[in-house]
C-alpha cells in the first residue's frame, strides 16, 4: 500500500515538472517575442532591450531554462513586468479568494449535478428527464462570459436580487479578522451575522453562475450511471427481494453512480478554478488569482500570466492525485499500481 | 412504432425517444446551416457595413435594426452575421484540425506501441495537466494578438483528447478477432493500421469532434473576449461581447445580448448533433 501512494505521488512529482517544463516552452520558446509582447504595442526599441535585458532573454536558452527551474525550486515566480511585485506574494495573497468562490461553486455544481441526474434517471424519458436535458445542452453551450453579463444586468441591476458586484462585501462593510481566509465563515466565527449575510450575498451569484454551468457535466454522468445501476442484476436483486424504491436508489443507484463523479470532478474543479474563473472574477471584481490573471492578460504582464499558469497547472495535478486517491478507497476494485 | 424482425424473432422497439433525438438534431443541422449560409450571404451583400460606424449609436432594437446598434452606430444583426461566419467556420476548422491531427499521432501511439507511445502518452499527460482554456490561453498570449494564434491554441488543446480516444480505441480494435486474422492471412502491420484498425476506430473521435466544434466555439469566443482573438473593429461574437460590456452599465444590453445568443444557439447546435451522433454509435 505504502509503495503504491509512493508511486502515486513521484507521477504527480512528475507531471508537476512536466508542468513547469510546458510553460517554459511556450512562454519561452514559441515565436512570439516575449519582451516585445510584455513592452505593449508601442514601445521604443530601447524599452524592448531593457526587458530583454533585465529577465535574462539574451542568455541562450538552457541557462534560461537552468535559472527558471533553479528559481522555481525555491517557490519564486519571478516578479511582474507591470509593476515589479513578486507573483508568488500577488497570488497567494489572493488565493484564498478564488478558492471560497471555486469551492461554493464546486459545492453547487455537484449537489445540482447530482439531484439533477438521479432525477432524470428516475422519469427516464418522461417530462423531467427532457427538461433535464435541455437544461445540460444549454449550459453546456452557454458562455460564462455571456451568461454573467446577463445575470448582471438583471438581476443585480433591475431586479436588486444580489449585491452589486463589487468583489467579496458590498461597499461600506470591512472584511472580518482572517482565520480561515473565507469571509463567510470568518464573518461567522467572529459572530459578525451582517458582514456573514452581506460576504454570502456577493458570493452567491458569481458561485451560481460558475456552478450552475459546471453541473452540466455531473448531470449527464450521473444520470447515465444511475440509470444503468438501476437496471443492473444487483438492482434487479434487490427489488425481486422486496426493497423499496427508495432503498434500491440509495443502496444500488447512488452509490455506484458517484464513482464517475469523483472523476469528472477534476474536470469541474478545471473548469471553476481556472477557465471560467477568470473572466467571472473580472466582471464581479472578485480580488482572486483569476481576475490577477486577467489583469496579466490585459496588461501584456507576461510573467505574471506565467506564474498564474504554473499555480493552476501544480494545483490541477494536486486535485486530480487527490481525487485517484479518493476513488481507489471509494471502489475497492481499482488498483492505483495499474492505473496508469 | 415496433418494428418485428420475423428472421431472428426479436422485436426491435423504436422508442419514441430515439425519434425525437433525431428530429432535434435535423432542426440542429437546420440552424447551423441557415446560420453559415446568412453569415456567408448578409456580409457580402452589406458590403463593409458591419464594421462601418454609419448609424445614430445605441439604438435599441426595431424593425430598422433587429439587433440594435452598438456605441460606435453599427448595425448589431450585421456583426452578427459577419460574426456567424467567423466563429461557425472557425469552429468547424478547429474540430477538422484537431480530429485529423489527434488521430492521426492516437493511431501512430497505438500502432508503434512501445517507446513511441510511451513517448506520446507522457506528452499528452503534460498537455491535459491543465485545464484546456487556461493552456489555450497563455499560448495565444505567447504568441501575440492574432486570431491565427487563438485558433492554433485552441486547436492544440484539444488534440490530446482526441489522441487519448483514438489510441483507447484504435488498441481495442486491435484486440479484435478479425485483425487477428488478418495478420494470420499475412497482412502487414502497416496495412492492418491503415486498411483496418484506422477506419473501424476513426468514428469515434469524429463524433467526439463534434463536440469539440461546440467547446471550440466557446473557448475562441472567450479568448476573444479576454482580447487574445479576434481584435476590433472586426465583427467576432465573443470580442462584441467584450465591446458591449460598457453599454450594458448605461442600460444598453443589445449590443452583448445577440452575440452572446449566437454562440449559445451555434454551441447548443453541435452539442444536440455531437449527443446523437454519439447514441447512435452506441
Amino acid at each position: 500500500m505504502l509503495r503504491t501512494v509512493g508511486k502515486r505521488l513521484g507521477v504527480a512529482l512528475l507531471s508537476i515538472l512536466g508542468v513547469a517544463v510546458l510553460t517554459f516552452f511556450i512562454t519561452q520558446l514559441l515565436p512570439g517575442d516575449p519582451a516585445r509582447i510584455a513592452a505593449g504595442q508601442y514601445a521604443t526599441e530601447d524599452q524592448v532591450a531593457q526587458i530583454r535585458e533585465r529577465y535574462g532573454l539574451d542568455d541562450p536558452v538552457p541557462a534560461q531554462f537552468a535559472h527558471y527551474l533553479g528559481d522555481l525550486a525555491h517557490l519564486d515566480l519571478g516578479s511582474s513586468v507591470r509593476n515589479d511585485q513578486p507573483v508568488r506574494e500577488e497570488i497567494t495573497s489572493r488565493f484564498s479568494a478564488t478558492l471560497e468562490l471555486g469551492l461554493t461553486a464546486l459545492l453547487i455544481a455537484v449537489v445540482l449535478g447530482v439531484g439533477l441526474g438521479v432525477a432524470a434517471a428516475i422519469y427516464r424519458d418522461r417530462l423531467v428527464d427532457r427538461l433535464v436535458q435541455v437544461y445540460v445542452v444549454l449550459a453546456t453551450a452557454t458562455a460564462v462570459f455571456w451568461i454573467a453579463l446577463v445575470a448582471i444586468t438583471t438581476l443585480v441591476n433591475d431586479l436588486g436580487v444580489f449585491n452589486s458586484p463589487t468583489g467579496r462585501l458590498p461597499r461600506g462593510y470591512s472584511p472580518p479578522g482572517d482565520i480561515t481566509g473565507f469571509y463567510v465563515v470568518d464573518a461567522l466565527l467572529h459572530g459578525d451575522l451582517g458582514t456573514a449575510g452581506a460576504a454570502l450575498r456577493s458570493l452567491l451569484l458569481p458561485a451560481l453562475l460558475l456552478g450552475g454551468l459546471a453541473s452540466a457535466s455531473v448531470v449527464k454522468i450521473v444520470r447515465s450511471a444511475t440509470i444503468k445501476a438501476l437496471e443492473s442484476d444487483y438492482a434487479r436483486t434487490s427489488r425481486s427481494f422486496g426493497y423499496s424504491r427508495t432503498s434500491i436508489l440509495f443502496r444500488d443507484g447512488l452509490r455506484n453512480s458517484l464513482l464517475p463523479v469523483i472523476t469528472n470532478v477534476g474536470l469541474v474543479a478545471g473548469f471553476v478554478l481556472a477557465g471560467g474563473d477568470v473572466i467571472v472574477e473580472q466582471l464581479f471584481a472578485w480580488p482572486g488569482i483569476g481576475g490577477y490573471a486577467y489583469a496579466s492578460l490585459a496588461n501584456n504582464d507576461l510573467y505574471a500570466l506565467r506564474g498564474y499558469v504554473i499555480v493552476i497547472g501544480v494545483v490541477y495535478v494536486l486535485i486530480n492525485t487527490a481525487l485517484e486517491f479518493l476513488y481507489s478507497w471509494a471502489d475497492p476494485r481499482v488498483n492505483l499500481a495499474e492505473a496508469r | 412504432m415496433a418494428i418485428v424482425d420475423t428472421a431472428s424473432g426479436f422485436r426491435i422497439t423504436l422508442t419514441s425517444r430515439f425519434r425525437a433525438g433525431n428530429k432535434t438534431a435535423i432542426a440542429a443541422m437546420g440552424v447551423l446551416v441557415l446560420l453559415l449560409l446568412l453569415g456567408l450571404v448578409v456580409p457580402l451583400v452589406a458590403g463593409s457595413s458591419n464594421v462601418a460606424q454609419q448609424y445614430p449609436s445605441l439604438l435599441s432594437p426595431s424593425l430598422r435594426h433587429p439587433f440594435g446598434t452598438d456605441h460606435y452606430g453599427r448595425d448589431v444583426f450585421l456583426r452578427c452575421m459577419a460574426g456567424a461566419r467567423v466563429d461557425i467556420l472557425l469552429g468547424l476548422a478547429v474540430a477538422a484540425s484537431a480530429l485529423v491531427l489527434g488521430s492521426l499521432i492516437g493511431s501512430v501511439s497505438a500502432t508503434f506501441g512501445g517507446a513511441t507511445d510511451a513517448v506520446i502518452m507522457r506528452l499528452t499527460d503534460v498537455f491535459l495537466a491543465f485545464p484546456g482554456v487556461v493552456l489555450a490561453l497563455v499560448i495565444a498570449a505567447s504568441l501575440g494578438k492574432d486570431p491565427w494564434y487563438a485558433a492554433i491554441a485552441v486547436v492544440i488543446a484539444f488534440i490530446p483528447l482526441l489522441v487519448r480516444l483514438t489510441r483507447s480505441k484504435a488498441l481495442e480494435v486491435r484486440a479484435a478477432d478479425y485483425i487477428a486474422a488478418a495478420r494470420l492471412s499475412g497482412a502487414r502491420p502497416r496495412q492492418i493500421a491503415f486498411q483496418h484498425v484506422l477506419p473501424n476506430s476513426f468514428k469515434y473521435p469524429f463524433v467526439q469532434s463534434t463536440l469539440v466544434a461546440s467547446w471550440a466555439i466557446l473557448d475562441f469566443a472567450a479568448l476573444s473576449f479576454l482580447g487574445v482573438g479576434v481584435q476590433p473593429p472586426h465583427a467576432e461574437w465573443g470580442a462584441m461581447i467584450a465591446d458591449g460590456v460598457g453599454d450594458n452599465l448605461l442600460g444598453a444590453w443589445w449590443p452583448s445580448f445577440f452575440p452572446g445568443l449566437m454562440i449559445l444557439l451555434t454551441a447548443a447546435a453541435f452539442q444536440v448533433i455531437g449527443d446523437w451522433l454519439d447514441r447512435r454509435l452506441q
